[in-house]
């Protein structure tokens, strides 16, 4: 595959990494709140585990400078992919609570481990590294679109 | 590279450049899409002797602009397939990468190859004009 198509495969798939690590903090911060969750306990925060993806997606694909077989191959990169979600298991803060028919015999109130703060924090990050993402695809296609222009008649 | 570019001087070195500008923009592409990957180091095309190709090609430099046209045989060994580790830099969230560097790269590098698919345009100008007067 044209090493461009490529490069915009590889940052569109850091768009998919950064639009996931956003639907768990969204989760996240939606449940800031949540003192009983399906498993018992408190809610516990979750966070996506991203690694590099590996070269073997592009072994499929023709490659385009035959004569150059170096500027192809594994040393490249080939983007980003989710490989799994964490669950943080330390423990959130405690409120006095009696009434809580959730509280324990000391009156207390396990809360999750979410700091709404820090997530925010971390959406910020996810959402300007998605736009320097599409920012990396706007200039591939302006590449592209320069490579056509080549020999265009005046 | 295809036969016919020879008929037009400098095509192919400008064919070169663009790419080694494609594929210096996938890998930087990489660096920024791994910016939250833990562990990740940073990678990057070597352009020490690339850059040294790239100004003997377009004739940037005023001590070449008097030297001889350059022909394939010459060509310096550009140190194009050549990927080096960048150092670990205090990058975000466990990984090597700067974002807002890697970005300026993307944006230097695609301005590169603009520049070359211009400089291209130009060598084919001068070819037309030379073969239909």
């Amino acid at each position: 595959m044209d090493p461009l198509f490529q490069s915009m495969s590889v940052s569109a798939s850091g768009m998919t990494a950064e639009r996931f690590r956003m639907s768990l903090i969204a989760n996240n911060l939606a449940n800031v709140d949540t003192t009983n969750s399906p498993g018992g306990g408190p809610f516990q925060r979750q966070e996506a585990i991203v690694a590099e993806r590996s070269s073997d997606v592009w072994a499929a694909a023709p490659t385009g400078a035959v004569d150059e077989p170096l500027l192809q191959g594994d040393s490249s990169g080939a983007g980003v992919e989710v490989v799994g979600v964490r669950t943080d298991t330390t423990q959130g803060g405690k409120t006095y609570d009696p009434g809580n028919p959730l509280a324990d015999s000391h009156g207390y109130v396990q809360q999750p481990n979410v700091s709404s703060i820090s997530e925010m924090v971390d959406l910020m990050g996810a959402a300007q590294h998605y736009r320097a993402n599409v920012t990396a695809i706007e200039d591939a296609k302006s590449m592209a679109t320069a490579a056509i222009g080549i020999g265009k008649i005046a | 590279m295809v036969d016919g570019a020879m008929m037009i001087p400098g095509l192919t070195e400008v064919a070169r450049a663009l790419s080694l500008h494609a594929f210096r923009q996938q890998v930087l592409a990489n660096d920024l899409a791994n910016a939250h990957s833990p562990g990740f180091v940073a990678r990057d095309v070597d352009t020490t002797s690339f850059a040294d190709t790239l100004d003997q090609t377009l004739s940037l430099r005023p001590s070449d602009a008097s030297a001889a046209p350059i022909s394939t045989a010459d060509q310096p060994d550009s140190g194009v397939d050549t990927i080096v580790t960048a150092p670990v830099l205090a990058g975000s969230e466990g990984s090597g990468v700067d974002p807002d560097a890697t970005m300026a790269e993307i944006a230097a590098n695609a301005l590169s190859y603009q520049a070359i698919a211009t400089a291209a345009g130009g060598e084919i100008t001068l070819a037309k004009t030379g073969l239909m007067g």
